[in-house]
């Protein structure tokens, strides 16, 4: 399986690496502005987090096409792996791509806090690797909804596959949404709620403290989703894609 | 080695002819080496179970022998080379003999033909 | 002689059209099949469905006792009309490739029969002609030690020069334990490297006969048999 991690990846390497570059360069450019045009701590944070957001959905729509290539290609399918190999080295290589971005990132703000470190808040670096976890099962989820699709789309015989595709997407996202927000009230009305996580601080006996309670239930049901949509892909893999 | 094919007649039967012809002419001499079944088969670019056939075919009629761990061999009987050669003068002449026929020949006007062109041709 | 592929009554359907009808044959160890049809009649469908990449509507195919899946994947290797190889790569990337997936792939084998072609392990994929393209798929290939080879109209579409340099590799690279399937509709070159040929028409198996037997019986060549048959299409 690492195998064709490592082929999904040098396919794609001239735009994966293209596209660290210009992040890069982003990142030194808006750094420089900022200084130059005097913008203020909170609008090159916004910025940069935006350039980085930028960066984890082109990385997520490449694996898309990514995936599609390789339901479709000879070579691919040709090979003598379980089909559960082919739906994993795509899921592999996305998440290691964006644990490269998440480490930029941490680089990035590692040597701005050098320069500058007086807008970290308190409790940054618990709340900082909650969120890397969060974001990291959204970019999951996220991914096993859209190949769910793509699969489901490309196993049947009708014209206009990319927009059924979509259709499709949309469905289940809308779906998986309502789901949750009847059966554990989710206010927040977003696709991937496991490992969100609330802070209370409290006072008490003249202490301030703080908790970090998660969403247990919605975690359960969204690796429950995954491990379901993963098995209904490998399921479709086998008997109804064509090349 | 070079041999035009015909697609319509089998093409083992075609090999032995042109390898019969080799024998009996002397290019193959008794006891020399025949080359192996892909060496054949690669030059002539047919399959090499059409090859085998062949040299099954030629083992068969004593014209080729296998010697163990050492490959295939003309045979070094001498008369056996000289019946495969009458046989297939055998079968040119019957054909010759009936294409003059069908032509209305008569069997003293099919000697004197022959001869009159095997003197033209001295 | 064992048999190395069999497959029983495969029928394909695509909505309404029949593509394969009830499809059914054997092909031993140490043999060359052609597989003969004009376009359209099913063979690249059946090579397809024994190669694993489409599912028959209904019927069996089993290579060495196995049925199709990733471990009859293994066993066969498969020539299609389309590259084996991404934009990406240069032949020894394709190399690399293959060594990597395919446990039976002989480098070794592989680097010669390049040599015999005249490629480079350097070339970029995409700067090849397309007769050199076919040559690197055969290499690729035939530089597999499976059971069950399928070639999928190997000669069409390329030049004469290298039409001989793949009829003389496939004499000289067959391995005598597998069998070997080729699909074509240009017989007349490739009619003396088969021991039988099959005839698909309008996804039906139609027969399947030594090809020395039908000229010793028939006294015409296959080509000829070919022309016959398919006249009306």
């Amino acid at each position: 399986m690492l195998k064709l991690v490592k082929y999904d990846f040098l396919r794609n390497r001239d735009q994966i690496l293209g596209l660290f570059v210009v992040m890069v360069l982003l990142q030194a450019g808006l750094w420089i502005t900022s200084e130059i045009s005097a913008w203020g701590t909170t609008s090159l944070l916004l910025l940069s987090l935006g350039t980085y957001v930028t960066a984890g959905m082109v990385l997520l729509i490449q694996a898309c096409r990514s995936f599609s290539y390789n339901l479709h290609s000879f070579s691919r399918n040709l090979l003598p792996v379980a089909p559960i190999a082919h739906i994993m080295s795509t899921l592999i290589l996305l998440l290691l791509l964006l644990a490269g971005l998440t480490l930029i990132a941490i680089l990035h703000m590692g040597i701005y806090l050098l320069y500058d470190a007086s807008w970290l808040p308190e409790d940054f670096w618990q709340v900082l690797a909650s969120s890397m976890l969060q974001m990291m099962w959204s970019a999951f989820f996220l991914m096993t909804i859209l190949m769910l699709a793509i699969t489901v789309a490309a196993s049947v015989r009708t014209r206009g596959k990319v927009w059924m595709g979509i259709v499709i997407f949309f469905l289940l996202q809308n779906l998986l949404t309502l789901a949750e927000q009847i059966m554990f009230g989710n206010a927040a009305g977003t696709l991937s709620n496991a490992f969100q996580f609330h802070i209370e601080s409290t006072v008490s006996d003249g202490m301030v403290v703080t908790r970090y309670t998660y969403n247990v239930w919605s975690t359960l049901f969204e690796v429950g989703v995954a491990a379901v949509a993963i098995w209904i892909i490998t399921l479709l893999f086998k008997k109804r894609v064509e090349c | 080695m070079k041999i035009e094919f015909d697609n319509n007649l089998p093409i083992y039967l075609q090999i032995m002819n042109y390898l019969k012809g080799e024998i009996v002419t002397g290019k193959l001499g008794p006891g020399d080496k025949i080359p192996s079944v892909r060496e054949l088969a690669g030059e002539l670019q047919i399959n090499p179970n059409t090859v085998q056939r062949t040299f099954q075919e030629l083992e068969r009629e004593g014209i080729v022998e296998t010697r163990r761990g050492m490959g295939r061999y003309v045979t070094q009987e001498e008369e056996k080379i000289m019946m495969i050669k009458k046989e297939m003068a055998k079968d040119i002449l019957d054909r010759f003999i009936r294409g003059m026929k069908d032509l209305g020949f008569k069997e003293d006007d099919i000697v004197a033909a022959v001869k009159e062109s095997v003197e033209k041709n001295e | 002689m064992d048999t190395v592929l069999q497959v029983h009554e495969v029928s394909k359907n695509y909505g309404a059209k029949k593509a394969l009808r009830g499809v059914s044959f054997q092909l031993a160890a140490g043999k060359i099949t052609g597989l003969l049809g004009s376009n359209g009649s099913g063979k690249s469908t059946l090579l397809k469905i024994i190669a694993g990449l489409t599912y028959p509507s209904s019927g069996e195919v089993t290579v060495q006792g196995t049925r199709i899946g990733p471990a009859s994947k293994a066993l066969i290797s498969y020539m299609p009309d389309r590259p084996l190889t991404e934009p990406w790569m240069n032949i020894g990337d394709a190399l690399t490739y293959y060594a990597d997936f395919y446990a039976d792939f002989d480098r070794e084998k592989a680097e010669r029969m390049l040599d015999f072609m005249k490629l480079k392990t350097k070339d970029r994929v995409k700067h090849l002609s397309k007769g050199m393209n076919e040559r690197l798929q055969l290499t690729l290939v035939l530089s597999r030690r499976a059971s069950v080879y399928l070639l999928d109209e190997p000669i069409g579409g390329v030049d004469p020069v290298a039409r001989t340099a793949i009829l003389n590799a496939l004499v000289e690279f067959y391995e005598e334990d597998s069998t070997l399937l080729v699909s074509t509709h240009l017989v007349t070159d490739i009619e003396r490297i088969f021991d039988d040929v099959m005839f698909i028409k309008d996804g039906e198996l139609i027969m399947h006969g030594e090809v020395e037997e039908i000229r010793l019986q028939q006294g015409k060549s296959i080509d000829e048999l070919f022309r016959e048959v398919y006249a009306e299409c």
